[in-house]
Formats: C-alpha cells, sequence, structure tokens
C-alpha cells in the first residue's frame, strides 16, 4: 500500500468566496450604484404627461394654474380615482371639483357622484355624454368662428371679473337654464348650470393649460373659478375607474395560487439543473494520439487522377499492374518487356495479337466510358490469362 | 455543495400546500416563501450535518502493469479522519481510455474506519494512464444537500503491448528445436556447428554419413548398421538488433491498428524466438532519438524488459533520421548481427532515407527490412464499376507498384523484404528468421 497524503485540490467554500471576493465587491457596487441611479431617477419622476395633469409642464398641462392657486391659498389635492377623489374632498361646501376625462372613463352615475363631492365642478373639455349626465342644456359647438371675445355677459362672477378671453378653440351652446357666458360667434366660450346643490362649469382646455393661460383674461378667470373654495380636489380619472363591462378578465379567473405554483415550478427546475449539472470534480485531459488513416494519400491521388481527368495515366498504372501479375502467371521475369507478355499472353488466351495489344498498350480512350471499357477488357484479358495458367496446371 | 434530487423532490412537494392553502395570491405568496425557506433551512441543517469530504486518508494499491485486453483490479483505501460518519459516493479520475469501473462508488466510513473500495481498469490504450484525484461526494443524514471536494490522490497504471502474437510463439519454438541437433537431416550449411555423432538410420541423408568416425567404431559397438552420421546444430550466439521505426510512418493505422503496435508485435515474437534459439536479442525504438532501448536482456526478464520499455513509446510526427541508425547499432554491437528494421517501406519519397543508408548497413550485417501492407489497397486495385472505382483502383495499383519498386530496390542494396498484413507480419518474420537460421544465414 502506497499512503498518499490527499491534499483538497478543490476550494473550500471560504477559499472560494475570498477568491471571489473582487466579484462581489464588484456586483455590491453595481447594485448600490443602480440603487441610487433610482433613487434619483424617482426623485425626478415628478412630472406627468397626462392633459391637463397638475404636474404637467407640457403646453396641455395644467402645472402653472396648479402652482399659481397653490400659491394663492388653494390647497390643490390630485386624485386619480373616484374613491381617492372622494377621500381627497373635504367637505362640499369647501371644495371645487376640477374633471378633466377626454376619454370619457367615468360613467353617468359615476359622474354625477363626482358632482356631489363639491359645490362646483370644473368639467374641462366634456364629451358629450358628461354633459348630458351633469350639465342638461349645455351642448357641444365645435370651433367657433372667434378666438377672443370681450363679452362676458352672464352671471358668473368669474367671467365677469376675466372680461376677456383669448384663444377659444372649443365652444358650447347654452339652452334653457344654462348660461352662457363670452359669446364666440353663436356660440360661447364657457357655460354653467346650476342643480343638484352645485354649480357646474363647462370650460374648453385651452382657456386652463399651460399654452393658453397667460392670454388675455383667461388666468383671471381660471384663478376665479377654481380659487373659489379653499380645496381644489383635481380628478383626472383613469382606468382604474372604468367599469367592469363584458366577460371577466384572464385575471379575473385564474386562481391566486397559479403564479406562485408558476414560480415553485421555477425553483424545481433550478433545483434540478443544480443536481444534474454540478460535476462531479474537475474534468480529465487525456491526449490522444493523432489518427492517421493509410489510406489517406491513396485517395488523394484517386481524387487528383480525377480532377485531372488522367484517364490514360491511371489506365497506365492498371496496365503495368496488370503486366506484372501476369508476367508472373506466364513464368517471365518480372521485368520482362511489354511485347514478350503480350506475345505470352497471346499464346495462352488465343485472343488476337491485335486486341491483345490495343488493350494493353495501345488503346488511348478518351472519355470515362470507353476508360472503363478498356479496364473491363484488360480485367478480362487477366481473368483468361489466370484461367488458362491454371487450365493448364491441372 | 450541490443538491440531490432528493431535495428536488422536496421542493416539487411544496405545490401541494401553495395550491391548498393559496386561495388567494397573497396567501399563495406566503405559502410559497414559507416552504422555500422551510426546505432550504432542511438543506443548511443537511449540509452542517454531513461529514468533511476532506478530513480523509486516502491509500492506493501500488501501480499496476497490465497488458493490453486485460483487466486488472485497483484498491483505494479511505480513511475516516473526520468525527462524523462520511456516507457519499466517491469517483476516481482515471483517463477515459484507462476504462474504469464502476464510474462512482458508494461510501459508507464510520468515524475512525476505513473501508476498501475496488475499481477495475480495463484500459483500451497502450502506455501510461494516470488517475490525478479523487473526489467525494459526501451527503448528510437527509441526503438533501451534500458537500464536495477533490482531493490529490495520484496514480498510474502502465499499460502494457498486448503481444496478441504470442499465440504462434509455441509451433515457431516447435520449428526452432526441429532445426536443433535433434535432426541429422539438417543440410550442413556456413554457419552451423557440429553436433554430435550417433548411428546411421534410414531416412539420413547419406553425405552426413562420417566415414572416418564409422571406421574408428569398435566392432562390438556395431549392434546396428555401425556407419556414423555427424549431426549438426545451427549457430547459437548469434546478435539479433532490431529496430523499431517511431517516426511519423508508424503512426498511420492499418486495420485499426497502428504500424507501430504491428512493429511491436513482431518485435515481441522475434525476441522471445531468437532469445530461445540462443540468440542475443537487442531492441531498439528509435525516430530521431532513442525512445526505448533493451540490451543485454535475457529469458523471461527480456520480455519483461521488452514490454516496459515499449509500453509507453508512441508514433512521433516526425521523419526518422535514418543516417543515425548505424550509430546506434554500432553502440548495440561491433559484430556481425542480423538487424531488422520494422519500418514502413511503400513509398520511394518516404523511404528515401531508408534506402540511402542500407548499403552502409548490409556491408557489415545482414538486414531484414520488415513492413506492414494495407490489405485495403489491394482491395481496392480491383476496379468496380464506376469511374470513381477506376481511378480508385488506378491510384491503388500505383501505390502496389511503388511498394514493390521501393522492395526491389531494398533487395538490390543487398538487404530482404518482409512484407504483410498486420495479423500476418509477426509469424512471417518469425519464419523468415528460422529459413535464415536453418540456412545458416545469420
Amino acid at each position: 500500500m502506497t499512503q498518499v497524503t490527499a491534499p483538497a485540490l478543490s476550494r473550500t467554500p471560504r477559499q472560494g468566496l475570498r477568491r471571489a471576493r473582487g466579484w462581489l465587491v464588484l456586483v455590491a457596487i453595481l447594485l448600490v450604484g443602480s440603487g441610487i441611479a433610482v433613487a434619483i431617477q424617482l426623485s425626478l419622476a415628478t412630472t406627468s404627461n397626462d392633459p391637463m395633469g397638475a404636474s404637467n409642464p407640457g403646453q396641455q398641462g395644467g402645472q402653472a394654474l396648479a402652482r399659481v392657486l397653490s400659491q394663492h391659498g388653494v390647497e390643490v389635492r390630485t386624485a386619480g380615482t373616484l374613491a381617492q377623489a372622494r377621500q381627497e374632498a373635504s367637505g362640499r361646501s369647501t371644495t371645487t371639483v376640477l374633471l378633466s376625462d377626454p376619454n370619457g372613463i367615468l360613467d353617468t352615475a359615476q359622474l354625477r357622484s363626482v358632482r356631489a363631492l363639491g359645490s362646483a365642478l370644473v368639467t374641462v373639455d366634456p364629451r358629450f355624454t358628461q354633459l348630458e349626465a351633469i350639465a342638461p342644456g349645455v351642448g357641444l359647438a365645435g370651433r367657433p368662428a372667434a378666438a377672443r371675445s370681450s363679452q362676458p355677459a352672464c352671471s358668473v362672477p368669474a367671467a365677469r371679473l376675466a372680461g376677456t378671453v383669448a384663444g377659444v378653440t372649443n365652444a358650447f351652446r347654452a339652452t334653457g337654464d344654462a348660461d352662457g357666458c363670452f359669446a364666440v360667434g353663436d356660440a360661447y366660450a364657457l357655460a354653467q348650470v346650476r342643480g343638484h346643490g352645485a354649480t357646474v362649469t363647462v370650460v374648453g382646455s385651452q382657456l386652463l393649460d399651460n399654452g393658453g393661460i397667460d392670454k388675455a383674461g383667461n388666468a383671471a378667470l381660471a384663478i376665479g373659478l377654481l380659487g373659489e373654495h379653499s380645496t381644489l380636489v383635481w380628478y383626472l380619472p383613469s382606468d382604474a375607474d372604468a367599469a367592469a363591462s363584458g366577460p371577466g378578465s384572464l385575471a379575473d379567473i385564474t386562481p391566486g395560487w397559479l403564479t406562485p405554483a408558476i414560480l415553485l415550478l421555477i425553483a424545481v427546475v433550478v433545483a434540478a439543473a443544480v443536481w444534474s449539472g454540478r460535476r462531479f470534480g474537475p474534468l480529465v485531459v487525456e491526449s490522444l494520439p493523432v489518427v492517421v488513416r493509410s489510406t489517406e494519400t491513396l485517395e488523394g491521388r484517386a481524387r487528383l487522377y480525377r480532377t485531372a481527368s488522367a484517364r490514360v495515366h491511371a489506365l497506365d498504372a492498371l496496365r503495368v499492374g496488370a503486366l506484372r501479375r501476369m508476367a508472373a502467371l506466364c513464368g517471365l521475369p518480372p521485368h520482362a518487356s511489354v511485347n514478350q507478355v503480350a506475345a505470352a499472353v497471346t499464346g495462352l488466351t488465343g485472343w488476337q495479337a491485335a486486341d491483345v495489344h490495343a488493350v494493353l498498350i495501345d488503346d488511348e480512350p478518351q472519355t470515362d466510358a470507353a476508360v472503363l471499357a478498356c479496364a473491363d477488357r484488360l480485367a478480362e484479358l487477366e481473368r483468361d490469362v489466370r484461367a488458362a495458367v491454371r487450365g493448364g496446371a491441372q | 455543495m450541490t443538491v440531490s434530487g432528493r431535495f428536488v423532490a422536496l421542493l416539487a412537494v411544496g405545490l401541494v400546500p401553495v395550491v391548498v392553502f393559496g386561495d388567494t395570491a397573497s396567501l399563495a405568496y406566503l405559502v410559497l416563501a414559507c416552504w422555500l425557506v422551510f426546505c432550504c433551512a432542511l438543506g443548511v441543517v443537511d449540509l452542517v450535518a454531513a461529514a468533511s469530504p476532506r478530513r480523509v486518508r486516502v491509500e492506493r494499491s501500488p501501480s499496476a502493469r497490465v497488458r493490453l485486453d486485460e483487466s486488472v483490479v485497483g484498491t483505494l483505501t479511505v480513511t475516516n479522519l473526520g468525527t462524523r460518519r462520511l456516507h457519499g459516493t466517491l469517483r476516481d479520475g482515471w483517463e477515459p481510455s484507462a476504462g474504469a469501473a464502476p464510474a462512482r462508488l458508494p461510501l459508507d466510513v464510520p468515524v475512525g474506519e476505513r473501508r476498501l473500495l475496488r475499481i477495475t481498469l480495463t484500459p483500451r490504450r497502450r502506455g501510461t494512464r494516470r488517475s490525478a484525484f479523487i473526489v467525494i461526494r459526501s451527503a448528510g443524514p437527509l441526503g438533501l444537500w451534500s458537500r464536495q471536494a477533490t482531493l490529490g490522490a495520484p496514480a498510474e497504471l502502465r499499460v502494457l503491448p498486448p503481444f496478441r502474437s504470442r499465440k504462434h510463439l509455441p509451433s515457431r519454438l516447435a520449428r526452432l528445436r526441429e532445426l536443433d541437433g535433434a535432426t541429422p537431416l539438417m543440410v550442413r550449411g556456413e554457419g552451423t556447428e557440429f553436433d554430435s555423432l550417433r548411428d546411421y538410420v534410414a531416412g539420413d541423408d547419406v553425405r552426413s554419413i562420417d566415414w572416418r568416425a564409422t571406421a574408428r567404431t569398435s566392432q562390438a559397438a556395431r549392434a546396428g548398421s555401425g556407419i556414423m552420421v555427424r549431426t549438426w546444430r545451427p549457430e547459437r550466439d548469434r546478435r539479433v538488433v532490431i529496430v523499431i521505426d517511431s517516426g511519423r510512418a508508424s503512426a498511420a493505422r492499418i486495420a485499426d491498428e497502428p504500424r507501430l503496435d504491428t512493429f511491436m508485435e513482431s518485435a515481441l515474437l522475434l525476441a522471445a524466438l531468437a532469445d530461445r534459439g540462443g540468440d542475443r536479442v537487442d531492441v531498439l525504438a528509435f525516430d530521431r532519438r532513442v525512445r526505448a532501448r533493451v540490451m543485454g536482456a535475457k529469458g523471461a526478464v527480456l520480455l519483461n524488459r521488452l514490454v516496459t520499455a515499449l509500453a509507453d513509446v508512441q508514433p512521433q510526427l516526425i521523419e526518422t533520421d535514418w543516417s543515425a541508425v548505424p550509430t546506434q547499432i554500432r553502440q548495440v554491437t561491433h559484430r556481425h548481427a542480423l538487424v531488422v528494421l520494422l519500418t514502413d517501406a511503400s513509398t520511394p519519397g518516404s523511404s528515401s532515407g531508408l534506402l540511402s543508408t542500407l548499403p552502409q548497413l548490409a556491408r557489415s550485417h545482414t538486414v531484414v527490412v520488415a513492413s506492414v501492407t494495407d490489405p485495403r489497397v489491394a482491395e481496392l486495385g480491383q476496379p468496380a464499376s464506376g469511374i470513381d472505382s477506376f481511378y480508385t483502383a488506378a491510384s491503388a495499383q500505383r501505390a502496389l507498384l511503388d511498394a514493390s519498386r521501393v522492395g526491389d530496390a531494398i533487395r538490390q542494396l543487398g538487404a530482404d523484404v518482409v512484407s504483410a498484413s498486420p495479423a500476418e507480419l509477426p509469424p512471417a518474420l518469425a519464419d523468415r528468421y528460422l529459413k535464415m537460421k536453418a540456412s545458416g544465414r545469420l
């Protein structure tokens, strides 16, 4: 028995950790760095892209208005869902609600409950269904003939204070109880309806957004309309408000355990991969011998003959081989001349001397078929010689 | 560290509580997290409880020798030096061609005890096969997670040439004995030596009658014919030098055997035979330098040393330096010897070095060049139908012609040629030796 002190060749976990320290530090730096980057991104991401958004600094945003209002002591509270809006509304008498729902997400009932949140509701760029639900008597008039109007001509205090509005691109009709202000052509830039304990003011977004607020008396109008009460609920409905309709979505009909079960199966697959993929020690290297096939040169030469179409050359090789064998069969010395062999073969086989000569020396076939025929004749002659010699021996 | 199939199954079982208790998504996530933590905790406990795979002592059986085609059992003793029962699997890192079986050995060693493991090695290649390490995977009591370590425990197995041609040895030895003084039919040749006198029996060559001895023999002794014949025995104590070409020509495979292996078979058979014939055999494997040399050994030692020396010789991909061969032979002997050159003599191009050295060798020695012919060449030389086969046949004929030209050239330079297929070369070379011995040409 030879005793072998078995030194460990693989690393212990501790050694492995020490070895991978550089990588671990690198990964830690990357993680911390990306955390910082995400935090910065989140702190910067206070702007939105929603039309009339209170934090949208773009042309169609309402950030200017929201900032000015909050500077004037109005508490601007933004809400993305109806439930949120309900929470934000402090009390009916002290709340103004700004509603901008250009996509028509809210249905009639929801619109009415929005109207019930405060004593004043300003709806920006409403749709036909919205008007029907909360502002009966106000209709859409499309693009007006004039963009500017200096005739408030109504009982709305804010309008009268503003005096002039400009940049009107969306006008409304007022019939019945509705009160229309700022006539632009035969329509109005602003309309107001009273009822159900609240005033509903309909106005185009271009009078309130960042792009149009600074024109003429737009700003005064906006501040007058929205700064009436101490609290302003800035409500932009989102998809969460959309009433469920039609069949339930995929998420509704899948059971709650499905995603955790899939995660568990993924964990099982990973564990199985470790189970079967973990190598049982290092690979063994074996230096294998070079394999040299002995017929390689032979085949290479055959391919060369073929590429060069060296028919006669190849046939000559066969002829020389056959001549040697036939000379041996006929009992001639190995270096007997071709003519001697031909004569001996003629004598043995009974072939015509000219044929034998042609097969052994003269033929120079130019086509593949001819050279094959010639090779066959040569083989036949050799067979005959063999048969004749064997016959003679018996 | 690694996990077992049992751990995977345990993880998968977690599907049941997740589905049964996971009515809502949050509850299901909670169950999932609990299950994962439970499984991993079990795994960690298992890992901590597993024996250290490093605290073992490994003892190997001494490096063995085995003929190719045969098997040997290697033993491995594992002593547990740790404080926990070592339970797991062991792998011995033999090279693939060492043919170790089984590849994985179950291991169960109580504290302070040792266990003997047996590995059967059936090598598939000649030469030295090595194992540099063993790997121990130690499983915990639950069999969930296990520890693994690679331990350096080098071992060697020397795989000797198979000497398959030894089946030809008995018949050749019988013929060698026939050559010996037992028979008077031996014609008297140049190198034969006088052995003894004995009575004439019918059938003896009359030329072997020793008339003087017959005359001297007393009448009383003439119980039989009274005619004495001389018997002769073949010469003894001649030198046989076998040179194996281990250059690139020997790398080619013929009938799935490199030329070099055929040469070794031939050399072994010839050496065994010549040794029994009373001659002194020296063997040399040479390309540009000596790869193996066995000089001055006799009897059983000779074969033993031969197979040991030749075990590790592999064909080198360099051209053999034939001009250095006469010097090498001179180092072996200054006397006249039978020099057997085992090399490839199939094309004039590759044999030019050999041909230029032969005259020098043939002046002072009897030279035999033994080479392997490829049976496939003769097979391909018969054209079948088709132009491809025609060209191949022409090329094969050209190769045969080349080989016969080289053979003729060797004969003209005063050497002898033996060429046969791989299976037939060893007996053919042995027969040539017997023939030369019989005719006293050594």
